[in-house]
């Protein structure tokens, strides 16, 4: 069976892992409430989305 | 490659995709409403709506008269019953459902966007038959809301008599009379009724303006009729 032939140092892994990035989610303004919600989706805040309330947020 | 191959697998065979597609549309016509994950929504959408235009043709023939049969179309009954197996739902389709849709050129449904789903994260959707998507189960449009701004636990049910009330006045949208189907033209006599009725309780109980929303609703109602009759 095939093997490495060089120990993998901690450093190289690392170096390989400083491209693994979390990216921020894009949020929008609630037109109800104001408060920050994802673009496209119900307001999690109020429940509101294109002026209809769709949940019962309490 | 897959080009041009219309469709989700999700991850199931032809004839399970098939079923599965059946079932949110028996769902969907029964409870007009319902919350899954955003690709079957997107899947369901045109399943669904094929079926409705087939019932409300049939239901535009029927009325037209240009079917023999007594004046039932049952090749279009029959040809959705394929994918309905329900047949208390499939006449819910015909019955109820195609006569509010006969003058809607397509677009039944319509899906909205709820986020992802805990557990599995997997972003999930609401599709609904627009024409019985108004304010009910306790909803409120955005409008009555503001104007009722005071008290909104109390205004829920007063909403909903005044769109009771306010049903027969649209009963040119054919309008069967157990479902609120209230388009947007319903919506004016709503905010219009709805501060009417509510001024006067507001007048009566002004203690109660001050009470938790949480509890709003019992203790609003306590309040209101300790006040008329210390008055």
């Amino acid at each position: 069976m095939p093997n490495p032939k060089r120990r993998h140092s901690k450093s190289r892994g690392a170096k390989r892992r400083t491209h693994y990035k979390a990216s921020a989610p894009t949020v929008a303004t609630c037109p109800n409430c104001s408060s920050m919600k994802q673009p496209h989706m119900v307001c999690h805040a109020c429940g509101y989305y294109n002026g209809r309330k769709i949940l019962n947020v309490d | 490659m897959r080009h041009s191959v219309a469709g989700r697998k999700l991850k199931r065979t032809a004839s399970h995709k098939r079923a599965l597609m059946c079932n949110l549309a028996t769902s969907l016509f029964e409870h007009k409403r319902l919350v899954t994950t955003v690709a079957k929504a997107k899947e369901l959408r045109p399943f669904a709506e094929q079926l409705i235009t087939r019932a409300r043709n049939a239901y535009n023939a029927e009325k037209a008269g240009s079917v023999g049969n007594n004046g039932v179309d049952f090749h279009s009954r029959r040809m959705v019953g394929r994918f309905i197996h329900n047949k208390a739902v499939l006449q819910e389709l015909f019955d109820t459902i195609a006569p509010v849709v006969a003058e809607r050129p397509g677009g039944y449904t319509r899906i909205t966007k709820l986020g992802n789903r805990r557990g599995d994260a997997a972003p999930e959707a609401m599709i609904e038959l627009v024409d019985w998507s108004n304010p009910q189960d306790g909803r409120v449009s955005l409008k009555t809301r503001a104007k009722a701004a005071p008290k909104p636990k109390k205004a829920k049910p007063v909403a909903a008599a005044a769109v009771a009330a306010a049903a027969p006045a649209v009963a040119e949208a054919a309008a069967p009379a157990d479902e609120e189907v209230v388009d947007t033209a319903a919506e004016a006599p709503v905010v219009e009724e709805a501060p009417a009725v509510e001024a006067p309780a507001v007048d009566e109980a002004p203690a109660a303006d001050d009470a938790p929303a949480a509890d709003a609703d019992a203790s609003t109602d306590a309040a209101a009729a300790e006040g008329t009759s210390a008055e």
